[in-house]
């Protein structure tokens, strides 16, 4: 009984795991990105400091 | 529907949480504006998503399943306001990597789980994400009055203190917002409770005055009735047989 509940909680976790790379995939067609180019560089080099107002 | 009750859902005046994107983001009014505006929309549009496969969420693994909705829908967020409404993508970094955490710890807070009705799911998750954005303009604001000396970008002050505009500055200006919205809280929930009383007292009343208009018969008098109906039903039958013998 309790092995049929977690299973039941992890499949219904995998289900929206597959729904959030599902939603990204869309977009990434959707608006033609290239994961290969620097499109998501700003977020490796992104460090939690103070904002500036957002006039960089 | 669960009525909203503001001293459980709002975790930054009552827990204390959810300080990082004030403190380090809303040091202008328009920033905090636009926080809150890609605030509400990722909010709403995650709880679309988490309403549509409602049947199939085990609450154990509620916030979890949260977190995975918030990072597709933050993608999505992150893809659209980089390709049509701001173009120095580097500024808008900062808000989509505040937003996981800001929205993931207005969920934690979430009562709407059990709401089996969409209106109210979606109103409660509009006003919890309303409450947090309260708190980020009123903090951008006085951080940007006091601190730059500005308002909206227009200068005010010839220069403002500088203490404002720093973490310390933030935390400061948080607390007093928190210390207002108590205050403020406390005072409504009083009324409320003093309204819901009179309302309470007036139906009573009115329950009074309708007894009083209506009264209740005696039980002597509802056996007399009672007695008399059947006698009169009684009667015709009795008439009847006599004149068939």
């Amino acid at each position: 009984m309790k092995f049929k509940k977690v299973f039941s909680a992890w499949l219904c976790l995998m289900f929206f795991a597959l729904l959030c790379v599902s939603i990204m995939l869309v977009t990434n067609v959707a608006f033609n990105k290239d994961s290969s180019s620097d499109y998501f560089s700003r977020y490796r080099t992104f460090e939690f400091r103070q904002s500036d107002g957002g006039e960089r | 529907m669960i009525k909203h009750n503001s001293q459980t859902l709002s975790p930054i005046a009552f827990y204390g949480i959810g300080l990082a994107p004030i403190v380090l983001l809303c040091t202008t009014t328009l920033n905090a504006l636009k926080f809150s505006a890609v605030l509400l929309v990722c909010m709403v549009l995650c709880n679309l998503l988490y309403f549509a496969f409602k049947p199939i969420v085990k609450d154990e693994v509620r916030i979890p399943c949260y977190v995975l909705l918030i990072i597709g829908v933050e993608y999505f967020i992150d893809s659209v306001l980089s390709e049509f409404v701001i173009k120095n993508s580097s500024s808008i970094t900062e808000f989509v990597s505040y937003l996981l955490s800001a929205t993931v710890i207005i969920y934690m807070f979430e009562t709407s789980s059990k709401v089996k009705n969409f209106n109210a799911s979606m109103l409660d998750c509009v006003i919890m994400a309303g409450e947090y954005a309260m708190c980020l303009v009123a903090v951008g604001l006085f951080r940007e009055f006091l601190g730059h000396g500005t308002l909206f970008g227009a200068r005010i002050f010839k220069s403002g203190i500088a203490f404002f505009v720093s973490n310390a500055g933030g935390v400061f200006v948080t607390l007093v917002y928190v210390l207002v919205y108590s205050i403020l809280t406390a005072n409504i929930g009083k009324k409320r409770t003093a309204y819901s009383g009179l309302v309470d007292r007036y139906e009573l009343f009115l329950e009074d005055k309708f007894m009083e208009l209506t009264p209740m018969k005696s039980l002597d008098e509802m056996v007399n009735e009672n007695m008399q109906e059947n006698a009169v039903s009684e009667e015709p039958s009795t008439s009847t047989n006599e004149e068939v013998k």
